[in-house]
């Protein structure tokens, strides 16, 4: 293939622009705070499916009325949990780094209330009151899956 | 005002530990649901539900565990390194969660699908079962007809020349004593004829009995625990088979007596647990053959065992319900009798009586 004559300056000049020494942009950095972002998303994510997984069980005739419930409530608190763990994340942001505080002799830090988040922040931190009452109902729900598989 | 972080800290910590030891009990159940159920596509989704939902808990727990134990000991320098590796693997086990979830409505399309597909097959075998009945009926009123006048046919000659020969014998008596001989002759002529009769339909009643054989039963049932013993290792239940000390012979079919007793000894390992057995006994009872499978596992309630019988009554989810009532069909064409009897939580007994062939009967029975 013969290269038309007026292109040549136009490669001249890409080429010595890709000599030059400058940022390479092709390769985005994942730092900051973009992991939070992803986790959230993740949140977000967990939830609908969770909130989706409800819905469809409280119908699906194949398990016994105990068993959707209980499969119901835990998937109902694994969204109540998510949305509470997504805000926890953001009110974690809020928090500044000197409201937790190491007293000398002490292991476990405290933290100093000054604002109305500092308050969330302390109770949003207690998530497992969401989310392990929600996997004990999953447990129970599966538990009597598997008592009532018919023998005969 | 300064609120300690050891409540947090604590319920934090203690919640994880029992967020992994529940998720893991969900997989333990939900494992050994899918042993119980290995066809069943539920079984299998309950199973990856419960793996991806210990992943969540394992993933997310652990991390925080081991926060709470390096920053007590004074090392937060090596949880701020090891943070966005636990934090990443946490955000990875929630896709994978969600991902599992959300396949929920495909399962669900498959189970519709398979329970439209039984209800189909229920309605097509009912109806194939309704016009097989009709058939017989049908082919069976023709036979009855035909045979009816096939015996007329071939029985009138003879009984007509004999009645009329002897009628003629009781007219003139002895005198004529040539003629009286040559009467009887004939006579005796027609009656072998109808004796070849007789034994035309004798050989059609035997050939009628070729399907059905000279059996042992405790032979066949050796046969059957052989084949069923491995299904009942792989779940650790215990065949004990105590076989009677006479022979059982009887006339039988061998091949649909050894699936009745499959079924029922399959059975049997799906109500058994891990450790249970399962009894085999055969012997003589009132003049009939038995055949006993007893297990120990948790019964039949009442409710279900007025049905046991009957067609199409299951429980299973997925089966047709023909299996039993199938099994008593195949005792009932022996002449047999299939009984089963159960105490929930004490278990289950399944007896098969078979009428006996006579020469296993000690003198006592006879």
């Amino acid at each position: 293939m013969k290269i038309k004559k007026f292109l040549i300056p136009e490669f001249v000049l890409i080429f010595l622009l890709l000599l030059t020494r400058t940022n390479a942009y092709a390769l985005q950095s994942h730092i900051g705070i973009e992991g939070l972002y992803v986790h959230q998303g993740a949140h977000i994510l967990f939830a609908v499916s969770m909130a989706t997984f409800a819905w469809r069980v409280r119908g699906f005739v194949f398990l016994s009325p105990g068993v959707r419930k209980n499969l119901f409530v835990g998937a109902i608190l694994l969204v109540l949990w998510n949305a509470w763990a997504f805000t926890g994340h953001i009110v974690e942001l809020m928090i500044p780094r000197g409201h937790i505080l190491y007293h000398p002799g002490t292991k476990i830090p405290s933290l100093s209330i000054h604002a109305w988040y500092d308050l969330l922040y302390y109770f949003f931190k207690m998530d497992h009151l969401w989310c392990l009452p929600a996997i004990i109902f999953i447990y129970l729900g599966i538990r009597d899956i598997s008592k009532s598989a018919a023998e005969w | 005002m300064e609120w300690s972080l050891l409540p947090v800290w604590g319920i934090d910590f203690f919640g994880s530990a029992a967020m992994i030891l529940v998720s893991l009990l969900c997989v333990v159940e939900a494992y050994k649901n899918s042993q119980k159920n290995p066809d069943s596509p539920l079984a299998a989704y309950i199973l990856w539900f419960s793996m991806a939902l210990f992943a969540f808990s394992a993933s997310r727990s652990i991390g925080h565990m081991i926060k709470y134990v390096l920053l007590y000991f004074g090392r937060a320098d090596l949880w701020h390194r090891l943070s966005p590796v636990s934090g990443s693997i946490n955000t990875i086990a929630f896709t994978g969660i969600s991902s599992v979830t959300l396949f929920f409505h495909r399962m669900q399309k498959i189970m519709e699908k398979m329970e439209k597909d039984r209800i189909k097959i229920e309605k097509t075998t009912k109806e194939l079962l309704k016009l097989n009945e009709d058939i017989e009926a049908v082919v069976s009123q023709r036979t009855k007809s035909e045979l009816a006048l096939r015996i007329a046919h071939r029985i009138r000659n003879p009984v007509m020349i004999i009645g009329g020969l002897i009628r003629q014998l009781m007219r003139k008596g002895h005198e004529d004593y040539e003629n009286y001989q040559l009467h009887l002759e004939k006579i005796l002529e027609q009656a072998k004829k109808l004796e070849s009769l007789v034994s035309t339909f004798e050989n059609l009643r035997a050939s009628t009995q070729e399907t059905f054989i000279d059996i042992d039963l405790n032979e066949l049932a050796e046969e059957v625990i052989e084949v069923i013993t491995p299904e009942a290792d792989k779940k650790g239940i215990v065949l004990v088979f105590e076989r009677s000390a006479k022979p059982l012979t009887f006339r039988g079919n061998p091949h649909l007596l050894k699936i009745a007793l499959l079924h029922i000894i399959r059975n049997a390992i799906e109500a058994c647990k891990h450790g249970d057995s399962i009894e085999i006994t055969t012997g003589i009872e009132g003049g009939r053959l038995f055949l006993e499978v007893k297990d120990n596992g948790p019964g039949i309630p009442p409710e279900i065992l007025k049905h046991i019988l009957k067609a199409f009554y299951t429980t299973k989810e997925g089966k047709t319900g023909l299996g039993l009532p199938y099994v008593n069909q195949i005792i009932k064409e022996h002449r047999g009798e299939l009984k089963v009897d159960s105490v929930q939580g004490a278990g289950t007994t399944v007896r098969i009586y078979l009428p006996t062939h006579g020469p296993e009967l000690g003198p006592e029975v006879q």
